[in-house]
């Protein structure tokens, strides 16, 4: 029989070896930005003399100078260490909340859109329930006159997991149909585990995506509920309070307002080049295009 | 018409096409044949100037004695479409899918020629008619989706002759289609070639597309050329290795006939699996015994794959009986499927689809052994067995070629020690000399271990060597069923004859609801009698036995 065998070696083709994994430039930009602002976060407040509660007596909104580097408030308190705090605060709701949120986003929409049935139609209906209720006003009832940053970021990430869910969903159900995953199945593979091991982390570019759509997301989300005095409250301070705080002195007063929202600014496009960067690395196909 | 003379095409340092040189004279066709990355469509993009900005260009390329290497693009825009055109091998995406086939073809020629949009709708009408599209007034006013691949095909054709080009380039124009509707797009394209004058250049990596359509043939290889000649002489006197080679490929060797073996492993009666507004499987039965491969034909739309999803699922049939290793698969417990499961295993067609991008080699191959509680220690054995090295197993299937991909699609298989493989269409995917080598390997592994093939293929050549026992699908049922020597040496139903000749067959006809289904397009139904057509419209054919096939009026029945 194998006479009849054309005698053809496979072409010496040898495929690239799999590259080291390199961040890009971007990605190393946003990395170095995240760590640093990380960096500040946890080590600032220690380092700086002042704490939260005190007050400097002797410079009521003073600009910027040796003792206070970043100024002070109207009632004496240290700019620096009161925005250091905040980006504390704000850096932590952001991650946790992102991170939980696109993480029930997976597994709810994976699940619903794998199983269907009975399965789907239970899921789909809790997330639409969630999607009509007015999310900021319970929010910002529920979580007024709590301290609890726990309670908040409980209370956020309930409330930002819907949308995606129902993209997951619907990325689900084409990759139910994909051969790979029909190979699992007619292999016998469990299908939850089929939904762990191959629908959800062939998703990863798009939750990846959205993860970092959500860190930006919740802090801005949290901002708001502490500008409008609900979310963080006295004696906590967020980047969001601090803006809320600094907003009527703005104008003759720029270092009251200015140093949270710039670093604001840099927080989220650190978290979006980081972001970016994850995503173009989870997708195979654009790896090994490179 | 066209003359190229000493045309190479390269991607940054990696050469594609290398002092190539040929010409096509008006009215004839010359076919360009080899596999993937020998430069074939690299060829052509440089003809038609559609090259991308990346690669660079020498030799030359003359048109009607005008050069086109230099000429500029808005010169190179006018001529394309006009002087000469493109026909592409999946025509779904040729068109746009929310305008009207007719509109579009008229449009293409009022690209290129002043005339009236009524004038242009009546041309675009004669077009359909001239490339054999029944009811070409009602067919022009029909969206792409509603056309057949063959179909599509045609009106592609159309709108390629719609400027009476010099020169027409078709690539890869029947790979899409099934065995005879790629016959009649062929004679298609031919009539229109005759009609237009145009010279054609036919790129293929099909040697039977050549033997049928073109005059001369130029064999490539890696960007070179191997050999070149009149058909003739290239298909009758090869005198290059991979020339010879490649013929090789195509032709089939019988499998020895034996006796049948005893053991039936899996066994399908009266199966039966409707969608809303199909019956995709509409009565099938077969069995497949012990150590013994059946070949499974037919073109696609004719239940083959909803045939192997329903057994792969494991399922209770809608209507009908499955039983796998002696157990129906009505009556399995959830436990007992998963028994079922180490012995029944599936190869896909497309292994880059079958392989989870994101799972390394190893993992991929690991998953069916950690799945049914065994240890993952076999798989360096496993990628040895199927001629991987183990060192592959680090890897994503993105870093290996489409070879290697169906080797690690067979590996995975093979772990679990199956009594009974599912092939679909496993190598189609493939070029023609690793084809070869993937079906060594399964025919090593089959004699190695006693494996059961069930064998889905529209390569007729390949049936015919692998498989000891053949059945050819046609509309949701077995035409005909038997050994394969038998079905291919003494066909008894006419789809089968039509299926082995390569005989032209149309793919529009509606389908039937009552009596033999295949009666639209029966070349023996055509010739019959009124009297003994009448059956035929009456009464569905039915095979009785293991072999046989589903015709009124085939030889070994009485008429």
């Amino acid at each position: 029989m194998s006479a009849t065998l054309p005698t053809v070696s496979t072409p010496a083709e040898a495929p690239p070896e799999p590259r080291p994994r390199m961040f890009s430039a971007t990605g190393i930009a946003g990395l170095a930005l995240l760590s640093f602002l990380g960096a500040l976060a946890v080590l600032g407040p220690i380092l700086v003399p002042w704490t939260a509660a005190d007050r400097d007596f002797e410079a009521f909104l003073q600009p910027p100078s040796a003792n206070h580097p970043f100024g002070t408030t109207a009632s004496g308190g240290d700019i620096l260490v009161l925005t250091l705090l905040g980006l504390r605060r704000s850096l932590l709701i952001g991650l946790v909340v992102a991170v939980a949120a696109t993480t029930i986003a997976a597994l709810v929409g994976a699940f619903a859109g794998y199983f269907l049935g009975w399965v789907d139609r239970t899921l789909m209906w809790v997330t639409d329930l969630l999607l009509v209720i007015p999310a900021f006003l319970v929010v910002a009832v529920v979580s007024s006159g709590q301290d609890d940053w726990i309670a908040l970021v409980v209370l956020l990430t309930a409330f930002m997991w819907m949308v995606t869910a129902k993209a997951v969903r619907g990325s689900t159900i084409v990759m139910r149909d994909r051969e790979y995953v029909k190979a699992a199945r007619f292999m016998g593979v469990p299908s939850h585990r089929i939904v762990l091991r191959h629908v959800v982390p062939n998703l990863a570019s798009l939750l990846v995506a959205d993860a970092t759509v959500n860190v930006g997301a919740a802090i801005l989300a949290e901002t708001s509920l502490s500008y409008f005095g609900f979310g963080v409250v006295p004696p906590e301070v967020s980047l969001g309070s601090l803006i809320a705080d600094g907003a009527p002195t703005a104008l003759y007063a720029p270092w009251t307002f200015w140093w949270a929202t710039g670093l604001l600014i840099a927080l989220i496009v650190a978290v979006n080049l980081v972001g970016d960067d994850l995503r173009d690395r989870f997708d195979p196909a654009l790896r090994a295009s490179r | 018409m066209i003359d190229v003379t000493d045309l190479s095409v390269s991607f940054g340092t990696t050469p594609a096409v290398q002092g190539l040189s040929f010409s096509v004279a008006r009215g004839e066709v010359l076919g360009l044949i080899g596999e993937s990355g020998s430069g074939k469509s690299a060829t052509a993009l440089a003809v038609m100037g559609l090259l991308p900005p990346t690669a660079s260009t020498t030799g030359s390329i003359r048109l009607d004695g005008e050069e086109l290497t230099t000429a500029g693009e808005k010169r190179l825009t006018a001529l394309r479409g006009r002087a000469m055109a493109i026909v592409f091998q999946d025509p779904l995406q040729a068109f746009t899918p929310v305008h009207r086939v007719g509109a579009q073809i008229a449009e293409a020629i009022r690209a290129h020629q002043r005339v009236p949009r009524k004038v242009a709708a009546r041309r675009a009408v004669e077009l359909l008619d001239l490339v054999g599209i029944r009811d070409p007034h009602q067919r022009a006013r029909s969206y792409p989706h509603e056309f057949s691949g063959g179909m599509r095909q045609r009106a592609l054709i159309a709108m390629a002759v719609a400027n009476r080009p010099d020169l027409l380039i078709a690539d890869e124009p029947t790979t899409a289609l099934d065995v005879t509707v790629q016959a009649h797009i062929l004679d298609v394209l031919k009539t229109a070639q005759r009609e237009t004058g145009a010279a054609l250049l036919l790129i293929t990596h099909d040697l039977s597309v050549v033997a049928r359509a073109a005059d001369r043939v130029h064999v490539l290889r890696g960007g070179l050329t191997v050999e070149t000649g009149t058909v003739e002489e290239v298909l009758r006197a090869p005198r290059e290795t991979y020339t010879k080679t490649l013929i090789a490929a195509m032709e089939a060797g019988d499998r020895p006939a034996a006796a049948r073996p005893v053991r039936t492993v899996l066994e399908v009666r009266d199966l039966v699996r409707h969608h809303p507004g199909v019956r995709a499987v509409d009565g099938v039965s077969f069995d497949l015994r012990s150590g013994e491969t059946l070949g499974l034909v037919g073109e696609s739309g004719s239940g083959k794959t909803t045939l192997l999803m329903e057994i792969m699922a494991l399922a209770r049939p809608q209507r009908g009986r499955i039983t796998v290793l002696g157990r129906d698969t009505a009556q399995l417990s959830r436990r007992d499927r998963r028994r079922v499961r180490r012995d029944l295993q599936i190869v896909f067609q497309d292994p880059s689809a079958s392989l989870d991008p994101r799972m390394t080699v190893g993992a991929i191959v690991a998953e069916p052994l950690l799945t049914h509680g065994r240890s993952p220690g076999r798989v360096p054995e496993l990628l040895a067995q199927v001629g991987l090295p183990a060192a592959y197993a680090a890897r994503h299937p993105v870093h290996l070629s489409g070879g290697q991909r169906q080797r690690v699609a067979i590996a995975r298989a093979i772990a679990l020690d199956p009594a009974v493989l599912v092939l679909d269409e496993p190598v189609s995917a493939l070029d023609p000399t690793i084809r070869a080598e993937i079906v060594g390997l399964l025919e090593n592994l089959r004699a190695e271990r006693g494996l059961s093939y069930l064998f889905v293929a529209h390569d007729l050549p390949l049936i015919r060597r692998i498989a000891d026992r053949v059945a050819v699908m046609y509309r949701g049922r077995i035409a005909e069923i038997g050994p394969a020597h038998q079905v291919f040496t003494a066909p008894g139903h006419p789809y089968t004859r039509a299926l082995l000749r390569a005989s032209a067959l149309r793919d529009d006809d509606p389908p039937i609801a009552t009596g033999c289904r295949f009666r639209p397009r029966c070349p023996l139904y055509a010739e019959l009698p009124a009297a003994p057509r009448s059956r035929c419209v009456t009464e569905e054919p039915e095979i009785s036995g293991d072999s046989g096939a589903a015709c009124h009026h085939h030889p070994g029945e009485a008429p």
